[in-house]
């Protein structure tokens, strides 16, 4: 919302005021002062100056040399302009002036004759015709005596020594929507009386034109009050001068009396208005209706609509003369032939106003207003402003008559809220009289009694509604830099602490940090077309579960991911991109799964790991993944996907890659990332990546330490020539099984292909520690148990001892 | 037999004198001190000599053995001494050969802020509560007193999946959840992933982060809030930070404020960060509206709450000196290494 230091002072008497003031009374009542600008600012030290003088440069054919009185003193001036004569009056630039165009005054010496300024074209003050006749024209620009005095301030003169403020005004605030409401709550911080407008007018008793009636008739809840006055025998001219500086100071641009009279208003007071040529309300009648399917409107800039049952429209007995609240119709628009106009105040439902506002992506200053809401005393109220200008402008003959589709309820509602209750809800001890005071500034008539305030809040007021609101009217103008903190004495000490889901994600970033990684955070979404690239059937849960947005920013960030490789992969490549290598980086983030149409989507927690380096290889990987099952004391098992169970398995190496088992789950998959894969994402270099689900696991459980060893372990090693094709795995997990009670550990530490061996065999090398927990072991307790578990990997794994 | 010891040591003495070697000092002594060694051979000799001589011989012999012995041992603990000096002096480390380290894992910025609030506030007896990002319109807007015309709901603001399932614009929707599931007193902590129609630039992002607070109890007031704040803004920006409330306006808080803190780059003084007002803006927060405690069953004549909620990316941006956003979500390593 625009408004201009000299605007609000009609209202409150800002003479002793300083713009700060009122910059920091706006901002600590809540609306944020978003600009301050001086439009004076390029116009200081330039004035009107009469020409007293004007003589040639004796050095030069092109130059005049001027003496110009600003009333006190002669200026001499030296100029190219030719247009000028003596006794005109001329804007003079003087030293000091920082015009707009760029051009500071100093004193200067034009071919040895001194210049001690400038006379102005209108280009050189900022401003054209709209501001000043004649501002336009090629030249000095040359005032018209009857508007100004020599030596006045250019900045008066042309209406510019004012200052305008652009505040923020919240949506719970529709009613500061106008200089009027700003003008109440800075008249109340600043502790200054607040004035009405003038809202009086004389009427005509007996009509000019005894057959003007007019009937409305509303067939829509949509509009809540309307109201008409008919105005006779107007003249349409240009609006004063006064009215048309106060209309391009907020950036209105002025059209003719009726019509600024309109934005004015709308300006001031926060009333959308409309005027109607009555000559084209076809059977004297105003009807309020939605409009009917297909029905055409042309607007007032042009615009043609197809209206549907949502839009309201006004109409006349035949055709829609506007869209209600947004804009007039071309057609039924005042024109230089109009000789009466309806005057149009109304209020209309906020929802509809904005959806058809919305719909046409058409927004009016009306419509930003109706969209906030207009409450229905303001109608009355804007329509006598609007008519006591009509009066006072000897626009027109105001009918006695006023039109009206339904009577408002006009009084204040009361309030009644315990003072006491207002008190413990903000914390500060504030003296009875003083919110009192506080709330009748704000024309919230308040009386005390019994710990109770009886509030009553004028009709306009809507968004105060019970005692929290109170409450904040009296805490924003006792300042809440006055309130004295406190340190929270009352509320009652609880143990802070995690849910779990959070505690697992901290604890697992922990965990993280030593894997070496750095932990990235990536965007929830990709193009529907992402799983493609990672080489993800069309017809898999992943693809067919994804989550998609309405209304998306654009298709490549419309679906919700179901997978984060591909949000990883991204980074990767970004990396690459950028030159960076041999990196690696983790992420913990959620996919999201469609359940049914009008469910939420199921959201699960994954952690992600990808390795991009030359050196890397599958156990790297592995060994992060086993790094976290260590610390939460899980058990993974890692498993080739040959029963095509994981949709992800797809996007990997067909034998470098594992599903992660755990609880006889898959909760993960772990691999080098396929090359097809890693060329769509065009990534050069191999990666190495797992994701896994963390939801289920447990939360890491304070650990037990077993007692230490009393008695010495005996250890063997072993070199079993297997089959190539039995992984290590099972060969290790049929030794621990076989090594009995006895057997503190079983270690893998070497495999061994070679001429030694037949082609198809491995020599897989293991180490096997004993140790009893009451005593020394014997040679022949470990022999024992070495038997069983060489018969044991003979018989099940065809494995043999390695002769050597 | 005096004559005999003292050419014994003599001998003894000249052989220790021109011993090299540790070796040859051990067969010095083995010789001379040996079991069957040149002294012992003399020992034996003391049988045969009168008695009243005898203790003075004895001595003799003992004293010729320390002397010899002590010789040995001198040397002996010498060589040693400088054959260890002449091993280290060949071992030599040039100390200002730099070492490489391993990579070092870090957290992303938004984490690091993230770890920062959570500790400030579960220190406060706060409870972490997760939340998700897909959210019904009820949670998000409806059950916070957000009017159905509200701009807010607007597709031109929010992402929508169906009429009545959208991505959440703020974490407050957790704040209802809480509410639901729990009765006062309720100290709630939440953050998360929030997302609003964005376009992306150097202060905005379509996706982003929220924390958000909730008290509930007897007798909580405004006054309470404003002492959270500036214990908040101090802990994060340094002791002399301030706290500066406007009123301001939020469907779910009534009073609303925004919060500013002191410029924590200059201090109050103007600065580009503070846009030369050497204040920034720091959160909104304000008191529960009523309206949604009485929603819950919960008597607003004797429970009040207040409630909280600020961008994470924002706070992360100040402390980490980042000025562009879309740094933060680049991922590029040689940003995350930095913070170690």
């Amino acid at each position: 919302m625009i408004v201009t230091k000299k605007w609000l002072n009609d209202f409150v008497d800002l003479k002793n005021i300083t713009t700060k003031q009122i910059e920091e009374a706006f901002t600590f009542s809540g609306f944020e002062v978003e600009e301050i600008k001086d439009l004076s600012e390029k116009l200081n030290f330039v004035v009107v100056g009469e020409i007293k003088e004007i003589t040639k440069h004796p050095n030069a054919d092109k130059l005049l040399v001027c003496q110009i009185s600003d009333g006190k003193t002669i200026h001499q001036i030296i100029t190219h302009a030719t247009n000028m004569k003596v006794n005109d009056y001329v804007p003079m630039a003087l030293e000091g002036a920082d015009l707009t165009n760029g051009v500071k005054i100093k004193k200067a010496d034009m071919r040895g004759i001194p210049s001690c300024g400038m006379m102005c074209a209108g280009e050189e003050l900022g401003i054209d015709n709209s501001v000043y006749p004649g501002a336009e024209t090629d030249g000095i620009m040359i005032l018209n005596k009857k508007d100004c005095y020599v030596g006045e301030n250019m900045a008066e003169v042309l209406g510019m020594d004012d200052v305008v403020f652009d505040i923020k005004v919240l949506a719970n605030r529709p009613d500061c929507q106008s200089v009027m409401g700003l003008a109440k709550e800075l008249a109340c911080s600043l502790k200054l009386k607040f004035k009405m407008p003038n809202l009086k007018y004389k009427t005509n008793e007996t009509k000019v034109n005894e057959q003007l009636k007019i009937a409305i008739d509303n067939k829509t809840e949509n509009c809540e009050y309307f109201r008409a006055n008919i105005i006779e025998n107007i003249k349409l001219e240009k609006s004063p001068k006064w009215m048309q500086q106060r209309l391009l100071s907020v950036g209105l641009r002025p059209i003719n009396n009726i019509v600024d009279i309109t934005n004015y208003v709308l300006w001031e007071m926060g009333q959308p208005l409309h005027a109607y040529d009555y000559s084209q309300i076809a059977g004297e009648k105003i009807i309020i209706r939605q409009a009917s399917s297909g029905e055409k409107i042309t607007l007032l800039n042009e615009q043609e609509l197809t209206l549907s049952e949502n839009n309201m429209v006004i109409a006349n007995a035949k055709n829609a003369m506007g869209l209600a609240g947004v804009m007039g119709g071309k057609d039924y628009s005042i024109n230089q032939n109009t000789q009466n106009i309806v005057l149009e105040s109304a209020t209309f439902k906020k929802e509809n106003i904005r959806k058809t506002s919305r719909g046409f992506g058409l927004r009016s200053d009306a419509s930003a207003r109706y969209e906030r809401g207009v409450e229905c005393v303001s109608c009355d109220l804007g329509a006598e402003r609007a008519l006591a200008l009509i009066d006072e402008l000897n626009v027109g003959v105001i009918d006695k008559l006023t039109y009206l589709s339904n009577s408002i309820e006009t009084k204040p509602k009361v309030l009644t809220v315990s003072y006491n209750r207002i008190l413990r809800w903000l914390g500060v001890d504030i003296p009875v009289d003083e919110a009192i005071n506080i709330l009748n500034n704000l024309d919230i008539k308040t009386t005390y009694k019994d710990d109770n305030l009886i509030c009553e809040v004028p009709a306009i007021r809507a968004d105060i509604k019970h005692f929290a609101d109170i409450a904040e009217e009296i805490i924003r103008y006792y300042g809440f830099d006055t309130m004295k903190s406190s340190s929270n004495t009352n509320t009652k000490t609880i143990a802070g602490g995690y849910e779990k889901i959070v505690e697992q994600e901290n604890f697992l970033k922990n965990v993280m940090l030593s894997s070496g990684a750095n932990e990235i955070r990536t965007y929830t979404w990709h193009s529907p077309n992402e799983l493609e690239k990672l080489n993800i059937d069309k017809n898999s849960e992943l693809y067919l579960k994804q989550v998609k947005i309405k209304n998306p920013l654009n298709v490549s960030v419309s679906t919700l991911r179901t997978q984060m490789l591909s949000s990883v992969l991204g980074a990767v490549k970004f990396n690459l991109n950028h030159k960076n290598s041999e990196f690696s980086l983790f992420e913990i983030g959620k996919v999201f799964f469609n359940k049914n149409e009008n469910a939420l989507p199921e959201e699960r927690e994954f952690l992600s790991f990808a390795i991009s380096s030359k050196k890397a290889d599958f156990f790297d990987v592995k060994k992060i993944v086993e790094m976290i099952a260590s610390r939460l004391d899980l058990t993974f098992v890692y498993e080739k996907d040959l029963n095509n169970k994981n949709e992800l398995a797809k996007a990997f190496h067909p034998n470098i890659c594992a599903n992660i088992v755990w609880a006889n789950k898959i909760v993960g998959t772990i691999g080098k990332v396929h090359p097809k894969v890693l060329k769509n994402y065009e990534i050069s270099g191999d990666v190495y990546y797992f994701e896994l689900n963390i939801n289920d696991f447990p939360l890491k459980k304070a650990r037990k330490i077993k007692e230490l060893a009393k008695y010495p372990s005996s250890q063997r090693d072993l070199a079993l020539v297997v089959k190539k094709e039995l992984p290590v795995g099972k060969l290790l997990e049929q030794v621990k099984k076989s090594a009995g009670v006895l057997c503190e550990s079983v270690e893998f530490f070497d495999v061994y292909e070679g001429e030694q061996l037949g082609e198809d065999e491995k020599s897989v090398a293991i180490r096997l520690v004993f140790r009893k927990k009451d005593g020394t072991l014997t040679l022949d307790e470990v022999n024992k148990q070495i038997d069983i578990v060489l018969s044991d990997v003979e018989t099940k794994l065809n494995a043999k001892l390695r002769e050597l | 037999m005096e004559a005999k010891t003292k050419k014994l040591l003599d001998d003894a003495l000249n052989q220790i004198e021109k011993a090299k070697t540790k070796q040859e000092l051990f067969l010095i002594n083995t010789k001379f001190l040996g079991k069957n060694g040149s002294l012992s051979e003399l020992m034996k000799e003391l049988k045969n000599v009168p008695a009243e001589e005898k203790p003075k011989m004895g001595a003799v012999l003992n004293e010729c053995r320390q002397k010899i012995d002590g010789l040995i041992r001198e040397k002996t603990k010498k060589m040693e001494e400088d054959e260890l000096n002449q091993k280290l002096m060949s071992e030599d480390c040039d100390v200002t050969i730099p070492v490489k380290l391993d990579n070092l894992g870090t957290l992303h910025p938004i984490t690091q802020t993230e770890q920062l609030l959570m500790e400030f506030f579960v220190k406060r007896g706060f409870t972490v509560r997760a939340g998700t990002d897909v959210e019904t319109d009820y949670y998000c807007f409806e059950a916070l007193n957000v009017p159905k015309n509200h701009p807010a709901r607007d597709m031109q603001d929010t992402f929508y999946i169906t009429d009545d399932i959208l991505l959440r614009t703020h974490t407050s929707a957790t704040q209802i959840h809480t509410l639901e599931k729990y009765a006062p007193p309720i100290k709630m902590f939440s953050l998360g992933q929030t997302y609003r129609v964005d376009e992306i630039d150097a202060t905005h992002s379509p996706i982003f982060h929220q924390f958000e607070i909730l008290v509930v109890d007897e007798n909580v007031s405004m006054a309470d809030l404003k002492g959270t704040l500036e214990d908040f803004v101090k802990f994060l920006f340094g002791e002399k930070t301030k706290v500066r409330l406007r009123p301001s306006y939020f469907p779910f808080t009534e009073p609303s404020v925004e919060a500013d803190a002191s410029c924590p780059k200059c201090g109050g003084k103007g600065c580009p960060l503070c846009k030369d007002t050497g204040w920034i803006e720091l959160l909104g927060c304000g008191m529960v509206n009523p309206v949604i405690l009485e929603n819950h069953n919960i008597n607003t004549n004797k429970y009040s709450g207040y409630a909280l909620g600020a961008g994470i990316e924002r706070l992360t941006m100040i402390r980490y000196g980042v000025s562009d956003l879309r740094e933060l979500y680049e991922n590029n390593v040689n940003l995350l290494k930095q913070l170690k």
